[in-house]
């Protein structure tokens, strides 16, 4: 019985809590912060019961739901494999702490909450949607309560911020739209088993893939359509970054696994290289753009792009490997710039300023601190024994079959990364304490370390015990390469 | 001997009530008591009309020249008038009763044009033939422009009135002369002898020239571009809640007068007007979306938005020229209805005892007022077509039928046209949510029509969850009914 309805209660839980606090508790911040906790933890306990329920040898979607919804052949179909239940692990592991993240101080916090509650919603949506036209609905849902977060809560550029994020999104998406209708109308259905099963010539795949192409690599983001991202995040609060970052960017990713490559997999192979050569570009680019930046924001949200240009270079080598080392490389990134984003947050709420020019040898006065940016500092780096490695070193392994050159430039942007990490951390933790400024700094307080300590957990653990997550997502690769082919 | 008189029983009622209000007007106009009339009298008198319309099933040919049809498409449009009316005269009867000292001497007479109106729009819909069509045009047109120059010593109603009439009449003069061309050809101006000579020989230049005007007639109606000047003007000239009836209705009437037209009576030479409907369609799409991007006034906004989604009706109906258009009740419905809804909620607003007109008025009503804020931005999301609301599943119909009429190049230009509307959409909702209260405005919300918009919103909202409800209430008028074409 709940194996039945598990997908639908995971998905719509959060906004039926959000609505209860908009709608009963809008006035009082301690119960509507209450409530955003008790349905986050739900939520991870859901997510979590499903993950030890899943059979991950079984080639299956799992708590598969199927209703009539509306027309012919656009059903409410639910369903889950391993990656899918993954990118919801994540999801239902973060929220509970940006809820946590969210101050007393905030204005408005109920609203703040709902607002976040109702985006578990809809990026639960997408990640357990089995039918294009419900993928299309949360996908493009999530940009209303994303746009909220960042235009009520965000920095002094919050409103052109929001508008950049919302109107980019926005265009990529409507492209898809127009991409599913024409689906709709020579397949006659959006079941994506049904998209699987239909042989597309290539001249139609190319323009429908260039159609996804469009709404995913703006979501990544992908080179030339990433200049959203650096602003979107500086000006976002740190919740909205940590989301931005941790999640929603890999709804592009899991858009190119789940839709363009078992659904166009001729037009895949074809825009293989395109991809590749475009996220070689991401990935030198924003690496040396980051080095140059002087808000520690900006220069997360460009380690962010070159970060997720490992995803997709690696995505496009079409490979087991590839893929394998891309879903890690997706997970260990939501861990580590979460981590960063609340260490950046931390830093924000006592100095109230991204610059790093400002700080300097914080080391001193907030060693705890110290300690846990080191360690994301270094999982972002690509230290062995954190995540990060893993992904990283994955990716240069799988690539190397595919192309020579690509795994020396990606090689060489893992040098670059280093770089600007070492740097980050020089300027803002090492040097000379201006005691002045910093004398009464205070350490890291309980509340935020139990933000930050699953992270460190989290990004140790899959540093070292990196079959677990591999053979979880083991059938779900098989099944969207075995299409393919 | 005439035939068909009891098809007609719903137009002998709002007849009835018509000549009910005309003689309360001029025998007890001056009474105090008068006010009871709309809400205690006329309003369950259409009450009973819409039931009658819903529960119904007699459908045939009216008179001997078979001048007015009677079947499910007719009658689906005129229970969308009636509830469009219903609702007008909800609205209305609040303000010129309550504050607005311009209408007291004839405010009985108020009502009753509001009814000749719908009379005038009910034989529309029902027209079999041009004459016909013509007269329930003329009724409609010059109770309108009665009704937008109510307030008669204010000047921008004057001039908003006095450019609806003059373009009015040029409408009509085109109207009359195209068909003047076609009755000159075909010897006839019923529609089944305009369709049975269409088939016979369709490409006669006359019968051509003839057909472009009485549609380019019908595109002033719609406030189709390059029909569409007089449209932001009269928005903003009538009194808000006569605009509220105006923006509505009348488009309700003229889309499915158009569709009896071009589905049957013109229909065997379709593929020749089907560029007209197309050129219009995207002129439509294109300068709604831009020319309301630097619009200040939140009425201008809506005219502006009005066009566009007449380029998607128009779209609609161009890519699928039948009479029993799904496509085209669904977005008839939804729209019309999130049309009034919006109407409905700028006319709750009072500002400083005044009506609200510019957008910036709204800043920070979220803090002052979250409910309407939230019925807002509700409204605007679904006028922008984002999921999930109503608003996205209607627009997703039309582009299915305009990509199955191998019209996809149009698509991406109506989606393109979305993303800017999506600009000025949001910038309503930055303006709400993002910006500071303006202190030494007071808003006062009126009740009756905070909630009419309310429900409306809800029903925005909860159409995600049902969303063939518009197509499954048009099926049922089709089923009960049947349709004659």
């Amino acid at each position: 019985m709940l194996n039945a309805s598990l997908l639908s209660l995971l998905i719509f839980s959060p906004v039926i809590f959000s609505a209860i606090i908009l709608v009963f508790f809008n006035k009082n911040s301690k119960i509507s912060f209450a409530l955003g906790v008790l349905s986050t933890l739900f939520s991870l306990l859901l997510s979590l019961y499903a993950t030890v329920n899943y059979d991950a040898s079984s080639n299956a979607m799992a708590f598969v739901v199927s209703h009539d919804w509306w027309l012919e052949g656009i059903r409410y179909q639910l369903g889950v494999d391993g990656l899918s239940l993954g990118l919801i692990l994540l999801t239902a592991a973060i929220l509970p702490l940006c809820i946590l993240s969210i101050k007393k101080v905030d204005k408005q916090l109920p609203i703040y909450i709902a607002l976040l509650l109702a985006l578990q919603t809809t990026i639960f949506g997408v990640f357990s949607a089995t039918d294009l036209v419900l993928f299309y609905l949360f996908f493009e849902a999530s940009l209303i309560p994303m746009y909220l977060i960042i235009g009520k809560w965000g920095g002094k550029g919050r409103i052109a911020a929001s508008f950049k994020f919302f109107l980019y999104t926005l265009v990529g998406s409507l492209l898809m739209l127009v991409a599913i209708v024409y689906l709709y109308n020579i397949v006659g259905s959006t079941a994506f088993s049904d998209l699987r099963d239909f042989n597309f010539d290539l001249s139609v795949q190319k323009y429908l893939w260039l159609a996804l192409f469009a709404a995913f690599a703006v979501k990544i983001p992908m080179f030339p359509f990433h200049t959203w991202l650096p602003v979107a995040h500086v000006e976002a609060p740190t919740a909205g970054s940590v989301i931005l970052a941790a999640i929603l960017l890999k709804m592009g990713a899991y858009g190119f696994l789940r839709l363009s490559i078992p659904m166009f997999p001729d037009a895949s192979a074809y825009y293989a290289d395109f991809v590749m050569i475009l996220s070689a570009i991401a990935v030198i680019y924003a690496s040396i753009v980051a080095f140059a930046q002087s808000d520690i924001k900006r220069l997360i949200a460009y380690s962010s792009i070159a970060h997720m240009g490992y995803v997709t270079i690696a995505i496009f080598t079409l490979t087991e490997g590839g893929l394998q080392a891309a879903i890690y490389q997706m997970i260990s990134h939501g861990f580590v710039s979460a981590g960063l984003f609340f260490c950046i947050g931390v830093l924000y709420d006592r100095y109230h300023t991204r610059d790093m020019a400002f700080y300097g040898g914080l080391a001193k006065v907030m060693p705890s601190f110290a300690i846990i940016f080191m360690i994301f500092t270094m999982a972002n780096v690509g230290l062995p024994g954190t995540s990060g490695f893993v992904g990283e070193f994955l990716t240069i392994m799988n690539v190397m079959p595919v192309s020579g050159l690509f795994t020396a430039i990606i090689a060489f942007a893992v040098i670059l990364s280093a770089a600007y990490g070492l740097m980050l951390y020089k300027n803002t933790l090492l040097g000379e304490t201006n005691m002045d400024k910093f004398g009464s700094a205070i350490d890291i307080s309980n509340r935020e370390k139990l933000i930050l300590v699953p992270l460190i957990l989290l990004t140790l653990y899959f540093g070292f015990e990196t079959t677990s997550l591999t053979n979880f997502t083991q059938s779900a690769v098989d099944i969207i390469l075995d299409t393919a082919r | 001997m005439i035939t068909g008189l009891n098809l007609l029983t719903i137009e002998f009622i709002l007849i009835g009530a018509i000549i009910l209000s005309l003689g309360v007007a001029a025998f007890a106009g001056h009474y105090e008591r008068v006010k009871l009339l709309p809400n205690y009298v006329l309003v369950p008198i259409v009450g009973v009309i819409i039931f009658m319309l819903f529960n119904g099933s007699n459908s045939g040919l009216v008179f001997d020249k078979e001048l007015l049809v009677i079947d499910g498409i007719t009658q689906f449009a005129k229970t969308l008038i009636a509830l469009l009316l219903m609702g007008a005269l909800i609205v209305s009867s609040i303000r010129i009763f309550k504050s607005d000292r311009h209408f007291n001497p004839h405010r009985t007479e108020y009502f009753t044009t509001l009814l000749i109106a719908s009379f005038g729009m009910m034989i529309m819909v029902s027209a079999n033939d041009l004459i016909t069509f013509y007269m329930g045009l003329e009724i409609q047109s010059l109770a309108l422009y009665i009704l937008i120059a109510y307030r008669r010593a204010d000047a921008m109603a004057s001039e908003a009135a006095l450019k609806y009439l003059i373009l009015g009449a040029v409408g009509s003069g085109l109207f009359l002369y195209g068909t003047s061309l076609l009755f000159g050809v075909t010897g006839s101006v019923s529609y089944e002898a305009l369709h049975s000579f269409a088939f016979m020989s369709g490409d006669n230049l006359i019968y051509l020239i003839g057909l472009t005007l009485v549609l380019t007639a019908l595109f002033f109606k719609l406030s189709a571009a390059p029909f569409h000047m007089w449209t932001p003007d009269v928005y903003q000239g009538a009194p808000i809640f006569v605009t509220t009836f105006v923006a509505t209705a009348p488009k309700v009437a003229a889309v499915f007068g158009l569709l009896r037209m071009v589905g049957y009576a013109f229909q065997p030479v379709s593929s020749n007007f089907q560029s007209v409907l197309i050129v219009a369609s995207i002129l439509s799409l294109v300068i709604g979306a831009v020319m309301a991007v630097r619009q200040t006034s939140l009425l201008r906004l809506a005219a502006y938005s009005t066009i566009t989604h007449m380029g998607y009706v128009l779209l609609g109906i161009a890519s699928n020229v039948n009479v029993a258009n799904f496509t085209i009740a669904e977005y008839m419905l939804v729209y019309s209805l999130t049309s009034f809804g919006l109407f409905t909620f700028i006319g709750s607003i009072r500002l400083n005892g005044k009506p609200l007109n510019a957008i910036h008025d709204l800043s920070g009503l979220s803090k002052l007022n979250a409910g309407s804020a939230i019925i807002l931005t509700i409204l605007m999301l679904s006028l922008a077509g984002i999921p999930p609301l109503a608003g996205f599943f209607v627009k997703f119909s039309v582009l299915k039928s305009a990509v199955s009429a191998d019209l996809v190049w149009v698509c991406v230009i109506a989606v393109l046209a979305s993303a800017v509307s999506a600009f000025y959409y949001l910038r309503v909702i930055k303006i709400i949510y993002f910006d500071e209260p303006i202190l030494e405005n007071t808003l006062s919300i009126d009740k009756t029509h905070y909630v009419l918009a309310m429900i409306i919103a809800v029903f925005l909202v909860a159409y995600v969850f049902y969303p063939n409800v518009s197509s499954d209430i048009f099926a049922h008028y089709i089923r009960h009914y049947g349709y004659n074409i």
